[in-house]
């Protein structure tokens, strides 16, 4: 039987059974599971990563304007069981867990346990009697229709929502749910995040690796081992998704042509010293592209020679000045087809005159012959 | 791979050819009228390429019997001509590009000699030499032992003289062929790769050996031989594997006494490095997980497909191209797809002409398989 006071609405979505209360009631703080995230889609802690202080100052800001103001939302509980404290004669059984508010309960626990608080140990919350799958629901719209939801905040949205719908069920209900439309594949994808190691969450929530190049992880099916090294070099680097994609690609190939495993690609000694190095200046967009031409040098070893030796006699032709007036010279992509460009640039009928004099020379040039005609 | 559902087309009116089709299977045949109910039973798989190839479906041909080889404008093309007898395989390649090819691929067993026969007829009434064959979608003889389809367009390509029909399997799948007048117009080909390559990448297949005895015993027959070396596979110790593979065909075997084939017998030899759709490397990777054909030091050719840089081509085109000719000077060597760059530093010579390429194969079937010319 509810102890409810003041039944004010009863939630009409998703599922409408009699049982199913919401009420506002006073309880007492110590009666809350804060230790339950059942229901925490929510990121906070983790998006301060890296920088702890922020979060702890951010969770004060947020006590002391609970403090002066009160709370404007009240947390959302589920009632979970009777009062008595005693659950199947031996476990501690709290009878309330949090489905939304976790950050405004750890504020107010904060004020009440602090020193010099004679604040009650009770608070006032929103109670729901109802079962998993509506609290679940509940949840993710209290925080999806307050703001956007982040990749990971989706992505844990998704997994608790399939432990009672399916997928198909969650793309036809998610923008009531969500806020946004999401269809099955992204709604695989988001779960495939989910089952993720911890480590990767943290990442992905610290935009550190973007969501296409977690899941390129989970593709090669790598165990938490070898994720976590790609993790440690994503959180030491910054590139964008594509580049994360080509790096984690690159890696994956170079240890399967060589019979190595992946972790003895990214520990490998050239590959250390670019990503540990912290010396002044090395700033982690430079590491990243480093990073980057290296291990494109593994992965394609003749192809990067052909362009070490195409920009070698450009610098030559530069150097003897036979690259006149901005004139430019590009090669086939990758050396397949046989068509090489030259393009400059010019204002008036006089440049016009003199690019196309250099151009030929350039003709004559056997520099330019050899570089044509070349093996590679 | 096992086939474990049969459908079969309401149309399709029941022969001994079909009867024997679905007697090996085992399978009771469901039949459907629209190839839909087909197309969702293999989409609905985590994995339609395998499920395809579980998946035979016996139906007639609705598109066009006869087609143009497709080929694209940056890299020379034979004019081979395709006739459309089936799709897929019952063989499962690592590298095939079937799999990326069909949406969804399924295994079409095409019924109906009536209506191959007539677009074959179509093909003979023209006064021009046609190269014809059966495995650009399929592989030629995967049926050979339950239909007889093989042996009737053997037979019906006996009958003409400005046509060959080029049969081109990994299958030792023969014994249909012998004891036909096949009139020299069947030329019976067999893609070859090294053991190694066989062993990782091309699952159910014949073995090498296999391979060559039963083209020993097709060259004892009578029948006009040809051999692809298509994909050639780039990795460590490659050229010397390849160089074995083709002092095989032409040596005597060892362990079974059998004689070389004589280099009169083969009609052509196409050799072509591995390349692929950039939609095949995650099928690769999905379903031969341990295949690392994917990994090679690909760049994206003109055509969009996925080839090795091109110097490494060259080189490995080279050295094949050396080691053939030690054993057979004469035999015409061409290139599926590449440019005048490695046809010149290869071969020496460009096929520049449109067309040149395709009249040097007609060439070589003319003096051959004795057909006419035009
Ligand atoms: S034998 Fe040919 S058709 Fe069959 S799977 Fe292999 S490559 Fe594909």
């Amino acid at each position: 039987m509810s102890n409810c006071k003041n039944p004010i609405i009863t939630p009409s979505f998703p599922a409408r059974r009699a049982e199913e209360r919401l009420c506002i009631t006073n309880i007492n703080i110590d009666d809350i599971d804060l230790s339950d995230e059942t229901f925490k889609i929510s990121s906070d802690k983790s998006l301060y990563d890296n920088d702890p202080a922020s979060f702890d100052k951010s969770l004060s800001s947020l006590a002391a304007s609970i403090n002066s103001i009160g709370l404007i939302n009240l947390p959302i509980l589920q009632k979970i069981g009777s009062d008595d404290k005693i659950c199947n004669g031996e476990l501690e059984h709290k009878p309330y867990r949090v489905v939304s508010g976790f950050r405004r309960l750890a504020a107010v626990k904060s004020l009440i346990s602090s020193k010099d608080s004679n604040l009650p140990n009770k608070i006032l919350a929103n109670i729901l009697e109802c079962d998993e799958k509506t609290c679940a629901f509940i949840a993710i719209s209290e925080n999806s229709f307050q703001r956007e939801l982040n990749t990971m905040e989706q992505a844990r949205g998704v997994h608790l929502l399939k432990k009672f719908i399916s997928v198909e069920e969650i793309a036809g209900s998610s923008s009531a749910i969500f806020n946004m439309n999401m269809n099955r594949a992204l709604i695989n994808m988001l779960d495939d995040i989910a089952n993720m190691p911890a480590s990767v969450h943290r990442v992905v929530e610290n935009e550190r690796l973007a969501m296409g190049a977690a899941l390129k992880l989970r593709q090669y099916g790598y165990d938490d081992d070898v994720i976590d090294s790609f993790v440690r070099l994503f959180s030491k680097i910054k590139t964008s998704l594509n580049k994360q994609k080509e790096i984690i690609t690159n890696i994956h190939e170079i240890a399967a042509r060589e019979n190595i495993s992946v972790t003895d690609v990214i520990n490998a000694k050239e590959i250390r010293e670019i990503v540990d190095n912290s010396a002044d200046g090395a700033d982690e967009n430079r590491k990243g592209n480093l990073l980057r031409s290296i291990l494109f040098e593994q992965r394609y070893p003749n192809l990067s020679k052909a362009k070490e030796q195409f920009n070698i006699n450009l610098k030559l032709l530069n150097s003897q000045g036979d690259l006149k007036g901005g004139i430019k010279l590009e090669p086939p992509a990758d050396f397949e087809g046989r068509d090489y460009t030259i393009s400059f640039k010019f204002s008036n009928v006089d440049d016009l005159a003199q690019n196309a004099d250099a151009i030929s020379a350039l003709s004559k040039n056997r520099l330019v012959d050899q570089i044509i005609s070349s093996n590679l | 791979m096992k086939i474990e559902t049969l459908f079969m087309d309401s149309h399709i009116k029941p022969c001994d050819e079909i009867e024997r089709i679905i007697a090996a299977t085992g399978l009771e045949p469901e039949y459907v009228t629209d190839s839909k109910v087909v197309y969702e039973h293999v989409n609905s798989s985590d994995d339609p390429v395998t499920k395809g190839k579980q998946t035979l479906y016996i139906t007639e041909n609705h598109g066009a019997v006869i087609k143009k080889c497709p080929g694209t404008s940056y890299y020379t093309c034979c004019d081979y001509t395709i006739l459309h007898t089936g799709t897929f395989c019952t063989m499962d390649c690592s590298y095939c590009i079937l799999q990326a090819y069909f949406h969804p691929p399924i295994l079409q067993y095409f019924a109906g000699q009536d209506k191959i026969d007539s677009a074959l007829d179509a093909v003979f009434e023209q006064n021009k030499t046609f190269r014809v064959g059966t495995g650009e979608f399929t592989d030629s003889l995967i049926w050979e032992k339950l239909s007889g389809q093989p042996e009737k367009l053997v037979k019906k390509f006996a009958e003409q003289k400005r046509s060959i029909l080029e049969l081109k399997t990994k299958t030792v799948n023969i014994e249909s062929l012998k004891n036909i007048d096949h009139n020299r117009k069947t030329v019976v080909a067999w893609s070859l790769n090294t053991p190694a390559i066989i062993k990782s990448e091309e699952r159910n297949t014949a073995s090498l050996n296999a391979r060559l005895r039963a083209a020993k015993r097709c060259e004892q027959w009578g029948y006009r031989l040809a051999f692809h070396f298509d994909p050639l596979v780039i990795y460590d110790g490659c050229e010397e594997e390849y160089k074995e593979v083709i002092k095989s065909i032409f040596t005597s075997n060892s362990s079974d006494g059998s004689a070389g084939i004589n280099p009169e017998s083969i009609v052509w030899i196409s050799i072509g490095t591995f390349r692929f759709m950039p939609q095949l490397k995650q099928i690769i990777e999905n379903r031969f997980p341990k295949s690392i054909i994917p990994y090679g030091e690909f760049i994206t050719g003109l055509d969009n497909k996925m080839r090795y840089f091109k110097p490494l081509r060259i080189a490995l085109y080279q050295k094949i191209a050396s080691f053939i000719r030690e054993y057979a000077p004469n035999v015409l060597i061409y290139f599926c797809m590449e440019d005048e760059e490695v046809w010149e530093k290869t071969l020496g010579f460009f096929p520049k002409r449109l067309g040149e390429l395709g009249e040097m194969l007609d060439k070589s079937v003319i003096n051959r398989c004795g057909l006419l010319s035009d």
